[in-house]
């Protein structure tokens, strides 16, 4: 541990990593340095736009201000984890289907917070879907159309539930 | 066969039915956002590669008079320093003049300033090491304030004989008639202040060594100005240097400024030392370091006659320069023209001064030089309106610019001018007359209100600066169809926009197109700023697009046994207008054109025309044409706090043909958003030139819960003859009159109004109860009527 | 970039108690690590060493024990938020903790760790002080009890000794039903306070019995607003006298101005949303 690289063990999106990291690199930095999920962007690195959003077991946190060593144990999703044998997340077709996608600097994160919205609550009011995304800061959109996106989602998760 | 561009405009301008112009295709690049592939500047990040951090000037105004980088020589054997001195070509990056150093020099102009870049092998250590470098400076006296600028002794840029950049100046007919006729007179000064772009992507480039010089991926909105930039800065041609633009994370004109200062940043490390270099800007080398949109002091003193005509306006723009002239003439030349509003005004006078003074230097940012012009036009309104007694948008529709008006400049607008339609179309829409009255009467501690505000933007270049569109689509033999174009895709969708360009005309699905766009290898189609990228782009797309058909009419009409003139194409097939039942697939006559040796590709070009304008007077032609805009918007204040709760807001836009309604609410909804920010929120906190909140914690932008409802926009489909398909401009239009239109709904509700933004709360807050303690002390002295 | 430093995950408590003995001056404790990575982001910190304490289990949970309710100091604000135990008998807390951050932040930082970074504008001081909670540490010495209102001293510090740990927040259940927890800041949501008020209060036939009013943001530390307790005491509470006694808010605190706001605002403020929270929690009587 003196020599500065210290052992850390997660599951990321389903699969055991192994790897090394500095003591004092943040999971931001591991993902997308290390281990080459660039999907996680750096937006602020003080944890106050969301764009670096990753689940830490189902919950969304911002991995700027998460010690990589700390992670040990835990499983960690990104974007790349969320999409079923290649079939997009209906959130992930919401958001293209509703035009909540601009520059799409935003776009994993808020999606990511979202899904973690709907696995908790699959019918969440207006309020319950700015309250969940207000963190996740978006300059292009206004919010009006990510918004519309995750109802839209929603809708679609409850009906093929039902069909099921 | 039509080869005249102005014909082949004017035939697509008339078609009244299209297949995809008008729908809301789902954006060509969704997919691999929501997939978090696609790859913007950071993601290019690789081992082997160099990494530049900042070192940024601590001093507002200082010679340099040395830099130890010893420091860093000892981190690392790795490390290295690049200054002033490390530059081959030319340390000049300027836009509009050359005032301005990549590396400060002998001297540093603002608290910030770009000094030297520490390069490692590892972006940590990189920034590690700009701790370590030393500068010594002798400092200077600072001004920080435009207006003791003006005639301030200390120079910024000692060279020049005043920190007055540049004046502009219009004037018409003749302004002291003009108020001695006026029944009543407004008059007051205005303050905007500096507005972050917040970009959730901070700038970037990453450059590699090629054969003869290099190759930059840049988060830019020009690529062919970051091209001649970074040759400049490396003393190399530009045929030395290819640029391309990486998936950009916002740019909001601030990339335009950026991108290029980013791309010789990058390039530089990577043509001196050989390997791929990768520079990013941290959130607070932005935030500190980035050009803003330009402080402004407006003056403005309007008057209007009892049956409530505009009779006269005088203004005084002085806009806040920062430490390099940047483009800051074009943004003030463009508040000045504009500075009367989309109404008619027979007698005006504007004067406009940039000034330079020690701060972060200003840049382009959506609605570029307008925002702050419009919110005194758009008040001075109000007030007219409240002292004729009359409503404000009644006031504002009998002086509205319709067909045949003239407009600030005389120049005459011949068509395209909806603003009215959709003025009126916006007041029934929201209910105006209602709840201007019922909103009135309102008690507690939470009071409503609505307000109006119009805006208007010149689409392209200013006056006779050329302005041109060019494209090249290329078509290969499986009738895929590839269109290069300068234009950029920074979020806004235009590249879509493009695709439905391309689609409409060659008759063929959209899946067959791709834009090959923000490239060098493209030809140069100009910025992607002005909203320009839609309108202006996209007229070259057609054009190339007919040249193609052109090309293939022969071999269509032989397959077709028909005339070249009946060959027509649409739904992915060549058919004849004698006989549509008889037809050919695309692929096939592809391929029968490849056969018979027809080149499939075309370029297509457009020099927009232009008029005169005389300096002098600052009279004549200042735009190809207009886009307009109008946003009623609802509000309630509580009045405990000051706090300011947007609720509802209804935009009417009138911007010509809608190439894709989904996407321009996409840009309705996002600049709402940032005149929102801009009206309440958004401040940079400067002291003695110190950026103090460079970061999200303290610079606010809104958040989900700070969002009003924002209606379906009501579009006024006034076409512009050269736009493709009449198509003006969007992009920039909806953070125009949002400030003014929350004010002036802000002044409704509370009767207080705010002169200076942003209106905090707290602002907000003591500008109410001054307000209320004057009515107080006037009923005491019983000096209220 | 944060600077460097060691790593260190203790699994048991007395190992981390050990260890803090003897690295006290070097160390940092991380928690949700929300503060402090920001904190030697900023170089505004440097320990040798960062202090893992995620391993120790007893420092989790939230629980009732007999009638005071045991607050774990690694319990995240989202799990303290959403505890139905917290939203049953201190539903101020709750509703304090909607108002804190945004979710993500909500699901990494802690209560302890928010506490001990003693921030003067922490939305959950505020509910804690007005709850009169209490706060136990541990070191190898042995535990300690103090009342949370002894426990800060002013920005970013507190009564915590180097080597000690905070092991447990304390809240004795509230008897009263009336509370109130009022926010203001620049934007809507996501945003520090520019003044926060916790209410609790206790009346009988139309008068007041007890008070507990804290403020945050307003002074060096959150603080108890004493002067406005001791006026509203058995005093009725009518319109006038609730006015009145918000207004001696002003001699409780002392607010400097700053990027958020003035001095000047944060006082008016602070009047205002002390006659909003001593109605607000009056009105939950009514309903």
């Amino acid at each position: 541990m003196k020599e500065g690289k210290v052992l850390v063990r997660f599951r990321l999106n389903g699969k055991p990593v192994e790897t090394f990291t500095k003591p004092n690199d943040t999971l931001l930095n591991l993902l997308r340095r290390n281990l080459g999920i660039t999907s996680v962007k750096r937006g602020c690195e003080v944890g106050e736009c969301g764009a670096c959003t990753v689940l830490l077991d189902g919950n969304p946190v911002v991995s700027c201000l998460i010690l990589a060593p700390t992670v040990e144990g835990k499983e960690i999703t990104t974007i790349e984890g969320i999409s079923k044998e290649g079939e997009l997340h209906p959130l992930q077709q919401a958001f293209i289907k509703a035009g909540a996608v601009q520059c799409g600097f935003c776009t994993p994160g808020m999606i990511l917070t979202a899904k973690a919205l709907l696995d908790k609550n699959p019918n969440p009011s207006l309020r319950e879907i700015k309250e969940a995304i207000q963190g996740n800061l978006c300059r292009c959109t206004g919010y009006t159309k990510i918004i519309q996106a995750i109802q839209l989602a929603s809708k679609e998760i409850k009906s093929s539930c039902i069909s099921d | 066969m039509e080869t005249d561009p102005y014909k082949l405009l004017d035939k697509w301008l008339k078609t009244k039915k299209f297949n995809v112009i008008g729908r809301g295709m789902e954006r060509t690049d969704a997919l691999d956002k929501v997939l978090g592939r696609a790859k913007y500047v950071e993601d290019y990040f690789s081992d082997g590669m160099l990494f530049g951090s900042l070192v940024k000037s601590e001093q507002s105004h200082a010679l340099i008079q040395h830099i130890d980088i010893s420091g860093v020589e000892h981190l690392s054997d790795s490390c290295s320093v690049f200054t002033a001195e490390d530059i081959p070509g030319t340390n000049e990056v300027g836009y509009t003049i050359p005032d301005q150093p990549l590396l400060a020099a002998k001297k540093v102009r603002f608290h910030g300033e770009p000094i030297a870049l520490v390069v490692a092998e590892d972006p940590d250590l990189a920034k590690e090491g700009t701790e370590l470098v030393k500068i010594r400076y002798k400092p200077l006296k600072s001004v920080f304030d435009p207006l003791e600028a003006i005639d301030s002794k200390i120079r910024v840029h000692e060279e020049q004989g005043s920190n007055i950049v540049l004046k502009t100046h219009s004037s018409k007919g003749n302004i002291v008639e003009g108020f001695s006729k006026s029944d009543v007179l407004v008059k007051h000064t205005y303050r905007t202040h500096y507005q972050d772009h917040a970009y959730l992507e901070t700038e970037g480039a990453v450059a590699f060594p090629a054969s003869n010089g290099v190759r930059v991926i840049g988060s830019i909105q020009y690529p062919h100005l970051a091209q001649q930039i970074t040759a400049r800065v490396l003393g190399i041609g530009t045929d030395q240097v290819e640029v391309v633009q990486a998936v950009v994370g916002g740019a909001f004109g601030g990339k335009d400024d950026m991108g290029p200062l980013l791309c010789a940043q990058a390039a530089l490390i990577a043509f001196k030392l050989g390997k791929p270099a990768m520079v990013t800007y941290s959130r607070e080398d932005s935030m500190i370091a980035h050009c803003k949109r330009d402080p402004a002091v407006v003056e403005y003193k309007s008057g209007a006659t009892r049956d409530g005509k505009l009779s006269a306006i005088e203004a005084r723009i002085i806009f806040d320069s920062g430490a390099y002239a940047n483009r800051g003439p074009f943004t003030l030349w463009r508040a000045t023209m504009h500075a009367s509003g989309p109404y008619e005004v027979p007698n005006a006078r504007v004067e406009g001064y940039l000034v330079y003074t020690n701060k972060v230097f200003q840049g382009s940012f959506r609605g570029f030089g307008n925002p702050p012009v419009q919110f005194a036009v758009e008040s001075q309104m109000d007030e007219l309106a409240e002292k004729l007694g009359m409503d404000p948008l009644e006031f504002r529709l009998k002086n509205i610019l319709r067909k045949g008006s003239r407009t600030l400049t005389n120049q005459l607008l011949e068509d395209s001018v909806g603003i009215g339609e959709a003025l009126s179309k916006a007041k029934e829409k929201s209910n105006w007359k209602e709840k201007r009255t019922e909103y009135r009467k309102a008690s507690g501690d939470k009071v409503k209100g609505i307000g109006v505000a119009c805006g208007w933007h010149g689409i392209s270049t200013s006056q006779g600066v050329p302005d041109w569109s060019n494209a090249l689509i290329k078509i290969d033999r499986e009738g895929k169809v590839a269109a290069y174009t300068g234009i950029t895709e920074i979020g806004q969708g235009t590249h879509t926009g493009h695709v439905q360009v391309v689609s409409e005309v060659l008759g063929i699905p959209t899946d067959l197109i791709k834009i090959e766009g923000g490239t060098t290898a493209a030809p140069d189609t100009g910025a992607t700023h002005a909203s320009r990228g839609m309108s202006v782009g996209g007229i070259g797309l057609i054009l190339a697009a007919e040249k193609l058909k052109q090309k293939m009419e022969k071999t269509a009409a032989r397959l077709l046994a028909c005339t070249s003139s009946q060959v027509r194409f649409g739904r992915g097939l060549v058919f004849s207008a004698k006989s549509p039942e008889r037809s050919i697939r695309w692929n096939d006559l592809i391929e029968e054109c490849y056969k018979e040796k027809i080149e499939l590709s075309a370029e297509g070009y457009f020099g927009l025309p232009k008029g005169k304008f005389d300096g002098k007077k600052g009279q004549g032609f200042a735009y190809p044409t207009f886009s307009y805009i109008v946003n009623v918007a609802e509000v309630e204040v509580d009045l405990r706090t000051g706090m300011t709760k947007v609720l509802r807001i209804w935009p009417a836009l009138a911007s010509g043909k809608i190439i894709n309604p989904v996407q321009v609410e996409g840009q309705v909804e996002g600049a709402i958003a940032q005149g929102l920010g801009y009206a309440l929120m958004e401040e940079i906190a400067l002291k003695d030139g110190v950026v103090l909140n460079p970061n999200f914690t303290d610079y606010l932008i809104p958040t989900t819960f700070d969002m009003p409802e924002i209606e379906k926009p009501i579009y006024v489909e006034d076409l512009f003859r050269y736009g493709p398909f009449g198509a003006k401009g969007v992009g920039e239009m909806s953070l125009i009159p949002t400030p003014s239109a929350i004010s002036n709904a802000v002044y409704h509700a509370t009767g207080s109004r705010i002169r200076e933004l942003p209106a905090t709360p707290e602002k907000l807050y003591w500008t109410i109860k001054s307000a209320a303690e004057s009515r107080t002390k006037q009923r005491k002295e019983g000096t209220s009527p | 970039m944060l600077p460097r430093f060691e790593y260190v995950k203790p699994d048991r408590l007395e190992e981390a108690l050990s260890f803090l003995d003897m690295h006290s001056n070097e160390s940092r404790i991380i928690a949700g690590g929300t503060d402090l990575l920001v904190k030697m982001r900023e170089g505004k910190t440097r320990p040798l060493w960062v202090v893992d304490l995620s391993g120790i289990r007893e420092f989790g949970g939230v629980e009732l024990k007999s009638e005071t309710i045991s607050i774990g100091p690694l319990a995240t604000i989202r799990e303290v938020e959403e505890s139905p135990l917290i939203r049953d008998k201190a539903p101020m807390l709750s509703a304090a903790l909607k108002e804190f951050a945004f979710w993500q932040i909500k699901n990494m930082a802690t209560l302890g760790g928010n506490l001990c970074n003693a921030s003067p504008a922490s939305d959950l001081a505020t509910p804690l002080l007005a709850l009169s909670s209490k706060l136990r540490f541990l070191s190898l010495r042995g535990e300690r009890i103090i009342p949370i209102d002894d426990f800060f001293l002013g920005p970013g510090e507190t009564a915590i000794r180097q080597d000690e740990i905070l092991a447990e927040i304390l809240i004795p259940t509230p008897k009263s039903k009336l509370w109130a927890f009022n926010k203001l800041g620049k934007r809507s949501a996501h945003v520090l306070s520019i003044v926060n008020v916790a209410a609790a209060m206790e009346i009988s036939q139309d008068r007041c019995e007890d008070l507990h009013l804290a403020l945050g943001s307003v002074a060096p530390k959150p603080v108890r607003a004493k002067g406005v307790e001791n006026y509203l005491k058995n005093a009725a509470l009518s319109d006038k006298q609730i006015w009145e006694a918000s207004k001696k808010v002003v001699n409780d605190i002392d607010p400097i101005s700053d990027l958020r706001a003035s001095a000047e605002y944060r006082k008016e403020m602070s009047v205002k949303l002390t006659e909003k929270s001593i109605k607000d929690a009056m009105d939950r009587g009514k309903t």
